[in-house]
């Protein structure tokens, strides 16, 4: 039942639009379909696929490699899981901002001292 | 032989460790590297941009790897599909929040931080979400070719538009803190804004229209 209101007001909401609207709609239905705007669901990612195919692309040596997510240290994450993360390693601290003191929540500051007593 | 994506998602909640992520990073690398690129390239910079979102993305995934599990919950034909439409909504987060931010201060998010947010976020789209994309009427030569003849900063005020666009909602605006960002970078105000907007598009539909292109 609601999905059919909301389908009355989507018409009603059509009708309504100028020359400008329709082609912005036209316009973003075709960058959706082409990739250029991410997809969000998995009818989105059918799409994309049947598209450009799901097959390997050319990836920079850089990116190559699953090293962007270890580092030496181990860093305790926000939901309890430990993960060997990029930034701290050598090469992803050219990438990545080390993150500001204010950014980090209290259990992080935490860690964070209990390293540096280690 | 090789893993099912819902054996590896609960190897990865059970057992975090190197080798698993290292599966995982593999076997999704192609799909939220092409998705980056294609998003990013007509954006300055949109290679590495696209690169920074990929890190990102890769690492706030795997930082919230068991809300997704329990998400999910049993093994379906669709878990490859979610994985990825749930990277594909990280990777847009990230993006946004590199859209959202002044040019001097352009740094991705912290990749340790995957709100709780997102993750419901992403759920809620997928349960409730209509179909309303309706099949393209524009083809991707002339859409191409369209853009290619708007200026930089058409282009990317157009794309931002697009990026924030809603169907069910066309009369909905930006963020006003992604306005401010645009008229800060272009030295503009949302006035301007919204006609370099309206010019972007009437040029768009003039190149589409046009038999030669």
């Amino acid at each position: 039942m609601i999905k059919i209101f909301k389908l009355l007001d989507m018409c009603d909401k059509k009708q309504d639009l100028t020359d400008e609207q329709k082609f912005e709609q036209k316009v973003f239905n075709s960058l959706k379909h082409f990739g250029y705007l991410f997809p969000e669901s998995i009818k989105d990612v059918d799409r994309f696929e049947e598209l450009h195919g799901d097959t390997e692309i050319d990836i920079p040596d850089h990116l190559q490699s699953p090293d962007i997510l270890n580092s030496a240290d181990e860093f305790s994450l926000e939901f309890g899981l430990s993960l060997k993360v990029a930034a701290f390693s050598d090469t992803a601290s050219k990438r990545f901002e080390l993150p500001e003191d204010d950014d980090l929540g209290e259990n992080d500051k935490e860690n964070e001292n209990q390293d540096k007593t280690l | 032989m090789e893993k099912s994506d819902w054996e590896l998602l609960t190897l990865l909640v059970e057992n975090n460790s190197r080798q698993v992520q290292s599966e995982f990073f593999n076997r999704y690398k192609s799909f939220l590297l092409q998705i980056c690129r294609i998003r990013c390239k007509h954006f300055d910079g949109g290679e590495q941009l696209a690169e920074d979102i990929f890190q990102n993305t890769m690492i706030k995934a795997l930082n919230g790897i068991n809300l997704l599990h329990k998400r999910i919950s049993v093994e379906t034909t669709n878990t490859q599909k979610h994985i990825k439409a749930w990277l594909a909504t990280i990777a847009r987060n990230e993006f946004r929040e590199f859209l959202r931010k002044n040019p001097e201060e352009k740094k991705l998010s912290n990749p340790f931080r995957l709100k709780i947010d997102e993750i419901e976020v992403y759920f809620e789209l997928n349960d409730n979400k209509d179909e309303v994309i309706e099949k393209p009427t524009i083809n991707k030569e002339k859409l191409d070719a369209g853009l290619s003849l708007l200026s930089d900063r058409e282009k990317h005020i157009l794309l931002v538009y697009m990026e924030y666009y809603n169907p069910i909602e066309p009369n909905r605006h930006l963020p006003d803190n992604v306005i401010a960002q645009l008229c800060n970078q272009y030295n503009i105000n949302s006035t301007n804004l919204r006609q370099i907007k309206s010019r972007s598009l009437r040029k768009l539909m003039i190149a589409i229209n046009d038999k030669n292109i």
